[in-house]
């Protein structure tokens, strides 16, 4: 199995590519969350140039942000930079759709997306949609080398339900979970094999990497002392931010038996300002930082069960199980300004 | 008076971009055309990793290609590379639409785009529409270092009719034109300098005139193959706007004396395939190279009459013409392949 980091794009998230690369790190996989963060492309840009080894990825690309043509040259620019070693993850958008108070894209717009980059990376003419009008498009000269259209740049889609796992299968293309818990983590990866295994595609064929979230504590370490909470806090809080947003007519689902943490984040939520925009607020700092009005209910307890938060051994374990159920790369997030843990999950990484 | 280098997108244009800088240029552009050339953002990333003084520039960006916010966000994550060395040339997209089959964005798309981009980097909340929803937006963290607000990204805007001359002095944006004959490059000049005080604005206008064209040897002809691949894809271009214009109106009138050369244009139109989507084959090499089909179409009397092509002297004499018109910058394609050319042009630029 291998490991991989990833990262809230910064300007120069270069010097973490390289540091990944030097710790044996397979790859570095880039946000692109334009509210949040800084392009993907131009930093990918720039640690191409920095790395000879690391693949370099979007993690994953949001397909409403850039017209598909743009997406397709933007791969084959960075794959011009770093040759072959570009992967195009993708998904129907969440941060980045949440954080202008947009759902999700549809599967379907997804899906014609990828078909559309694919085909112009392949060089062939296809028909794609635009302001309301089928348009033949294709790269015109990519002969000139101007972008590298040669190395293939494979697919990874971010699928967290059974029928984007059906459509990743349908595609022929890799697939990306985000680790929640084991258990619901052992449950993804099975039901995605059953989606290659329906599609008629061998499960073995495909990279399969789980995105993780978290802290390794160190001996006597809680889950809810300060460094745990900058490392893996963040993301613990998203899953109080995700439950603000339900029931807004962005999500379909509705949470049952609120616990008291979500009743209590209500509070918070209740004041945030402008009221017709609250998103702006609320995922401001999105997996970056946990802000001073929520922290106290970032405790240890949310963080131990709703992140990749534990001791050594007992990552070690749950990343032997995930090795075990056939995931091929997991990746650990550096969290803003927590560049040091690259250095903890490295040694987790070599230990297994 | 200012130069500069543009170039036709490129994975290794910042080695031409470093050595202009060597040079003494003070400006690069770099054009956003995603099925001819490699992407803007993320090539000028390399450049900005490999340069110090040289000012890095969109030329130009076209606003449908990437939603208002990653533009805000990618010029942020470059700003933050090269701080204070980054402008934002924005146009209506001729070329990088064309090639798709369509027609320019209206101008005030282009104009609510750049407000939007502005607001973003100001830190405002904007009101943009997306999926025909309007929503509040706004960058959600500009101070964690991730990208850089602070500096200063100058606008430019490419405004060749008097409509869009009037929203580039409304923008108090500098202006950017193409230019061939001296003459009608400064009444265009003069038309934007009305618009300008029309507008009110008090400060002055800052115009950059881009060319194409070749330094000739002693002897050397207009139509030496050197001349025609530095200096004819700029002559092949007024013909592609031609061969389009009853479909889509011209950038500009035509000239009588290019009727013979157009038709034999319009003959081999006719038979470029697919008839529904003739404009890929057109608009191959748009403005980077000659097709082999359109090479002896292109005479040395177009390079005369079109580019700055000529004996040192004489092109200084064109040069000074346009400066002494009042333009503050000349700008010179670069052309793929032919970077050398570089050198004849910080030659003929030196000591004016």
């Amino acid at each position: 199995m291998d490991f991989g980091v990833s990262v809230s794009t910064r300007s120069d998230s270069w010097k973490m590519a390289k540091r990944a690369e030097e710790l044996g790190f397979n790859s570095i996989w880039f946000y692109d969350t334009q509210m949040l963060a800084a392009d993907p492309f131009v930093v990918m840009g720039a640690a191409a140039m920095a790395t000879s080894k690391i693949r370099l990825a979007t993690g994953v690309l949001v397909p409403s942000n850039r017209i598909a043509p743009v997406t397709a040259n933007c791969l084959g620019t960075v794959n011009g930079m770093a040759p072959g070693r570009v992967d195009f993850g993708i998904g129907t958008g969440w941060s980045a759709r949440r954080a202008m108070g947009l759902g999700a894209q549809k599967m379907i717009d997804m899906k014609k997306y990828i078909q559309v980059v694919d085909a112009l990376l392949d060089r062939e003419m296809i028909e794609w949609d635009f302001e309301g009008k089928p348009r033949k498009i294709k790269f015109l000269n990519p002969e000139l080398g101007l972008i590298n259209t040669d190395d293939p740049v494979p697919v990874h889609i971010s699928a967290m339900g059974p029928k984007t796992r059906d459509l990743t299968a349908e595609l022929d293309v890799h697939w990306i979970d985000f680790f929640t818990s084991l258990d619901g983590t052992l449950a993804d990866i099975a039901d995605m094999d059953r989606a290659y295994r329906d599609g008629g595609r061998d499960p073995a064929k495909y990279r399969k990497t789980a995105f993780t979230f978290g802290c390794v504590l160190g001996e006597g370490e809680d889950a809810g002392d300060d460094r745990a909470k900058a490392q893996a806090g963040p993301v613990a809080a998203v899953t109080l931010h995700n439950a603000m947003e339900y029931g807004e007519g962005l999500f379909s689902e509705v949470s049952e038996g609120e616990p008291e943490n979500v009743k209590a984040y209500r509070g918070i939520y209740a004041d945030y300002e402008p009221k017709d925009a609250k998103y702006l607020h609320l995922h401001k700092g999105h997996v970056m930082n946990v802000r001073p009005e929520e922290s106290h209910l970032i405790d240890g307890d949310l963080i131990r069960s709703t992140t990749f938060t534990a001791t050594a051994p007992e990552l070690r374990e749950r990343l032997q199980a995930l090795k075990d159920a056939g995931f091929t790369e997991v990746t650990f997030q550096i969290t803003e300004g927590q560049d040091q843990s690259i250095e903890d999950w490295a040694e987790l990484a070599a230990s297994l | 008076m200012d130069f500069g280098i543009a170039v036709a997108t490129s994975t290794n244009s910042w080695k031409v971009v470093q050595r202009a800088e060597e040079l003494g240029f003070n400006h690069a552009w770099f054009y956003d055309t995603q099925l001819l050339c490699a992407d803007v953002y993320a090539v000028m990333a390399l450049a900005a990793h490999n340069t110090s003084k040289i000012k890095l520039a969109t030329g130009v960006t076209i606003p449908s290609n990437r939603i208002s916010a990653v533009t805000a966000s990618a010029f942020a994550t470059l700003n933050e590379l090269a701080p204070g060395r980054i402008e934002f040339g924005v146009g209506t997209g001729f070329t990088g639409r064309r090639t798709m089959g369509m027609n320019a964005i209206k101008l005030q798309d282009m104009e609510d785009y750049v407000h939007e981009v502005y607001g973003l980097l100001a830190g405002d909340t904007v009101e943009t529409t997306m999926e025909g929803q309007k929503r509040k937006i706004r960058l959600l963290n500009p101070d964690s270092g991730l990208i850089n607000t602070k500096d200063k990204i100058e606008l430019h805007m490419s405004a060749m009719g008097p409509k869009a001359r009037q929203t580039c002095a409304r923008l108090n944006a500098g202006w950017a034109n193409f230019i061939g004959d001296i003459n009608a490059a400064n009444a265009d000049l003069q038309d934007m300098q009305e618009a300008w005080s029309g507008a009110g604005n008090t400060g002055d206008l800052y115009s950059t005139a881009f060319a194409l064209g070749c330094v000739l040897a002693d002897g050397e002809a207009f139509d030496s193959d050197r001349a025609k691949a530095q200096a004819g894809p700029l002559c092949a271009v007024a013909f592609h706007n031609f061969v389009e214009m009853e479909e889509r109106g011209s950038l500009f009138p035509l000239d009588p004396s290019l009727q013979g050369t157009l038709d034999e244009y319009k003959k081999l139109y006719a038979n470029y395939e697919p008839a529904d989507a003739k404009y890929l084959d057109l608009h191959a090499g748009h403005l980077i190279f000659l097709r082999d089909d359109e090479k002896d179409l292109i005479t040395g009397d177009h390079i005369q009459g079109m580019t700055f092509t000529g004996t040192v002297s004489q092109i200084r004499d064109k040069v000074a013409a346009v400066r002494d018109g009042g333009y503050s910058q000349l700008t010179v394609q670069i052309v793929q392949g032919h970077e050398d050319a570089v050198e004849d042009w910080a030659e003929v630029f030196k000591g004016m």
